[in-house]
């Protein structure tokens, strides 16, 4: 019986929780707790994982996996991604850094990214256009990654759909 | 006198002249600015020349009344005639749109950039040239034989020209992938395929290979990486299990 798994990762506020409850059949398992960190404007943070499932019938399933966002909990990303079908970085345009904050997850990859399925998903687009998607393209294009870039809007299905779908292309022409 | 029409940098370097003759000044005036509005949705770094030759020339007047020399510097004609004109079908009708002239200027794109001599281009055709048609495989601009994966991301701009430009550019993000292949795993019709490539191409950011022969040299850091993933070779039964579940699968 095999099970696929597909993990979601990016800083805090990236909107994680909320592509893996878009997908997830079933109200995801969350490990949401009071958000303490006063840089980040949240009510709540991910402290563990995020876990949700989207049956496939037969018994087989895909596991939708959200790593916690910030960098103290760094240990645990690798763990969670390890044996993945495809990774998907989140991140959020209206961060102080975005550019910067994307590198923090590609270093943590850095070794398995250019074997690994991944899309990089840009969110709040609409609050703040800048860096532009090609400019996220450039950074990863600068590291010798082919890695796909799209803005996204997590709170909408068909934007998460196409992250998954690119991830299923990806691991389509690489089987 | 040059009206030089701006382009994103990505797409810039595949210039190509468009030479309005016998068209009137608010004419050309509506040509730049369609130029300007359209560039998002044209592969090619288009320009305005008044005079010297030029890749198509727009003409005002029909052919027959115009000395062969104010057409001779020009690879194709582009007819403009009156709405009730109605002789030919290929031309543009005044006063002109902007839909059918970009239209119009994608098609033209397609056939100059493939009956360019690769000398002319600033792009590393030369040698994806001889992976170019050949006339026994009909309309598109690659040879069989050929092999096809970005070297990068494409630009927003032209991921943003066709709806299912993202999904072609995410399966030729894995490895190289044949047209017939390509059009499969896609479910994008051929001509969409083709018209996909020329524009990467024109972009300088579409990796050719012939059969198992490379082309260009070989991507950064591939294949000495650890993959995350031991599902290799991943099944595609169950992939198309997910896309089902999903709604992707056959989702236009």
């Amino acid at each position: 019986m095999k099970d696929f798994k597909i993990v979601f990762t990016g800083p805090p506020g990236a909107g994680k929780t909320t592509a893996i409850t878009t997908l997830s059949d079933s109200r995801p398992v969350v490990t949401d707790v009071r958000n303490t960190d006063v840089n980040l404007s949240k009510d709540n943070t991910t402290v563990g994982l995020d876990f949700g499932l989207i049956d496939l019938g037969n018994g087989q399933s895909v596991r939708l996996f959200g790593t916690p966002g910030q960098p103290r909990f760094k240990f645990m990303w690798r763990v969670i991604a390890t044996d993945a079908l495809g990774l998907v970085i989140l991140n959020d345009n209206s961060l102080p850094d975005p550019l910067a904050e994307l590198g923090i997850y590609l270093d943590a990859y850095k070794d398995v990214l250019p074997a690994t399925n991944c899309v990089v998903g840009v969110g709040r687009m609409a609050q703040r256009s800048s860096p532009s998607i090609d400019d996220y393209s450039d950074v990863l294009s600068g590291r010798g990654l082919m890695v796909p870039v799209l803005p996204v809007d997590v709170r909408n299905r068909d934007d998460v759909l196409m992250l998954v779908e690119i991830v299923l292309a990806q691991a389509e022409t690489r089987a | 006198m040059v009206f030089k029409t701006s382009m994103s940098a990505s797409l810039a370097g595949f210039g190509l002249k468009l030479r309005p003759i016998h068209l009137s000044e608010r004419e050309i005036a509506t040509i730049d600015a369609f130029l300007r509005v359209g560039r998002h949705r044209l592969g090619c770094d288009w320009s305005v020349v008044l005079d010297g030759p030029c890749d198509v020339l727009m003409l005002g007047r029909p052919q027959h009344e115009c000395a062969l020399a104010e057409h001779a510097d020009a690879t194709a004609i582009l007819p403009v005639q009156a709405g009730n004109d109605g002789q030919d079908a290929e031309a543009l009708v005044r006063p002109l749109q902007y839909e059918a002239f970009v239209d119009a200027l994608s098609a033209l794109e397609r056939t100059l950039l493939t009956s360019r001599p690769p000398t002319a281009s600033p792009i590393p055709v030369a040698t994806a040239a001889s992976a170019e048609t050949a006339p026994a495989h009909g309309a598109f601009s690659f040879g069989p034989q050929a092999r096809f994966r970005l070297r990068r991301w494409p630009p927003a701009a032209l991921l943003r020209a066709h709806r299912y430009n993202i999904r072609l550019a995410s399966f030729m993000s894995g490895r190289h992938l044949g047209m017939e292949e390509l059009a499969r795993l896609s479910n994008v019709d051929k001509v969409l395929c083709d018209r996909f490539l020329v524009a990467l191409r024109a972009a300088a950011i579409l990796d050719v290979k012939l059969a198992d022969t490379a082309v260009f040299p070989p991507l950064p850091a591939q294949g000495s990486a650890i993959p995350l993933s031991r599902h290799s070779p991943v099944e595609h039964r169950l992939l198309e299990r997910i896309r089902v579940r999903l709604g992707l699968k056959g989702r236009q």
